[in-house]
């Protein structure tokens, strides 16, 4: 069974995470600081998540994030952010953390997050020791408005990566979410046109299996939406790889994306995918007329 | 019989029946302001002791445990202290100028405003560590910085060849004639590093994601 282990000093709001979890059939274990989940790391427990709470006493979701990504790449770690703790959040997003949920939205968004990171995590490694023979890659995918493409083409992207050595595995993970995500916004957003409140519908509809009612199902089969391609180039070598992601919709106002750092985009669903591919990448482009998007993860020293 | 003596007090804070205090298991022990000076204390188990403000100058070191120790505002000046393990060990403010921690480990310490000046920090441990201290002139060659808290360090004349800093929090911190290749800070925070002139070979500096959309 996958085993989340949970770092949260309120006994209430761990009692509500321990439910939500339990009911998703996770199991689960609980901390009340860093310092003990890491004692719990350090004492071999099988953990294959870390969910943590951002402001904690002797060590905080930050130190946690950090050290998580040092000592034990392999486990991906989700934050519950809240109000007044964005900036940590960001920082420790930053540094490795591979996802964040709101504390406003435990109960709406936390095991569909959860889900999207364990499902990235737990890469094939078959080609693994075949792709380190790997020098350079480079292709070119044109895929059509099917979700189910998404998953194996970001698990492929992966190995893809192990075998460049650019990264860790959390490195790998963040990448693959950032991915996932820009593949999944050219999809709903650029091509069928989904507006964001629609999103929410679209994005549960993503894990519990293909849409059968809604704007969604009547987009996919009728055109001009239908008849819409994603174009999806990779180029990878030893120092870098280099995603070019376009859609086929109209695009939209990239001067209308917000100027400065907004306090509020972790609690706004809308910014969730911007601000993951922005923190896990290097570089993140959009084109003059906002259906393309350009993404670079260069190689860790 | 050995006493252990304040430093400055002369109270007796512990004895130990042995001729020696090598090896000695002395954890969880109240020995705030120690006098330990000069002493052999090779492979001596401290670990969760108190050892605020104790004098250990000079003192050998070797193989000792810290683990959980605090050791703030400790004077450990020439101490030789190879192989160590402060794992978790408060270090705030502690003075260790000219002392060899080559090998030891300082996981999740904490050492703000440490002075190591002129140590040898070879091949530590020092991941995840609060290290906001002064290290002039302090060879860290091959140490483990990662992840580790280093904004507005001190860093001057440090060695810094092959230390891994991925993630390291940079901020700030004085690197000016430190010895190391711009691409270790490739993955680092080093914004507002002062000593830039080695960085202008840096292609690329990271961007938070709020730039980008400026």
């Amino acid at each position: 069974m996958t085993r989340i282990l949970v770092a949260e000093d309120s006994a209430t709001q761990a009692t509500q995470i321990r439910g939500l979890l339990e009911e998703a059939g996770y199991e689960v274990d609980l901390v009340s600081n860093g310092r003990e989940a890491l004692h719990r790391l350090r004492g071999g427990a099988a953990v294959d998540l870390v969910l943590t709470d951002m402001v904690m006493p002797l060590m905080d979701g930050l130190q946690l994030v950090r050290a998580v990504r040092v000592h034990y790449s392999d486990i991906p770690v989700i934050l519950m952010t809240s109000q007044g703790t964005d900036a940590i959040a960001i920082e420790a997003l930053e540094d490795g953390a591979a996802g964040y949920v709101p504390k406003s939205q435990v109960n709406l968004r936390l095991v569909d997050e959860i889900a999207q990171v364990l499902h990235v995590s737990q890469v094939n490694r078959s080609y693994e020791r075949l792709l380190t023979c790997l020098t350079h890659n480079q292709f070119s995918f044109q895929l059509s408005n099917d979700v189910a493409l998404i998953d194996p083409l970001v698990d492929l992207l992966q190995q893809m990566m192990a075998g460049m050595r650019l990264c860790d595995s959390t490195g790998r993970v963040r990448v693959g979410l950032a991915v996932e995500h820009a593949l999944l916004n050219a999809l709903y957003r650029g091509n069928l046109e989904i507006s964001p409140k629609d999103m929410l519908t679209a994005r549960e509809m993503m894990f519990q299996g293909p849409p059968s009612a809604g704007v969604v199902e009547q987009r996919l089969s009728q055109s001009p939406y239908c008849d819409r391609t994603i174009d999806l180039d990779v180029t990878m070598s030893p120092d870098e790889a280099r995603f070019v992601i376009r859609d086929q919709g109209p695009g939209f106002d990239v001067s209308k994306l917000p100027a400065g750092a907004d306090p509020e985009v972790l609690e706004n669903e809308g910014g969730h995918g911007l601000l993951l591919m922005q923190t896990f990448m290097d570089e993140v482009t959009f084109n003059a007329q906002g259906n393309e998007v350009t993404m670079v993860k260069r190689r860790e020293a | 019989m050995i006493e252990i003596k304040h430093r400055t007090s002369g109270q007796v804070l512990h004895r130990v029946d042995a001729d020696s205090l090598e090896g000695a298991v002395l954890s969880a022990l109240k020995l705030a302001g120690a006098n330990l000076a000069g002493m052999n204390l090779t492979k001596v188990n401290f670990r969760s002791s108190d050892l605020r403000q104790a004098d250990l100058s000079k003192a050998t070191l070797t193989g000792a445990n810290f683990y959980e120790c605090s050791l703030a505002f400790a004077t450990m000046d020439g101490v030789e202290c190879t192989g160590a393990d402060f794992t978790e060990a408060v270090l705030e403010g502690t003075h260790a100028h000219n002392a060899n921690f080559s090998g030891s480990v300082f996981r999740y310490a904490k050492l703000p405003h440490c002075d190591f000046t002129g140590s040898k920090l070879v091949k530590c441990d020092m991941s995840v560590s609060d290290s906001r201290g002064n290290f002039s002139n302090a060879d860290l060659s091959e140490a483990d910085l990662r992840g580790a808290k280093m904004e507005g360090a001190v860093l001057r004349y440090a060695e810094l060849t092959k230390a891994k800093l991925d993630g390291a929090n940079l901020l700030k911190a004085d690197l000016t004639h430190a010895n190391y290749n711009p691409q270790q800070l490739h993955n680092a925070r080093a914004t507002g590093v002062v000593g830039r002139s080695k960085l202008e070979a840096m292609k690329k500096q990271r961007r938070s994601w709020w730039q980008f959309w400026g």
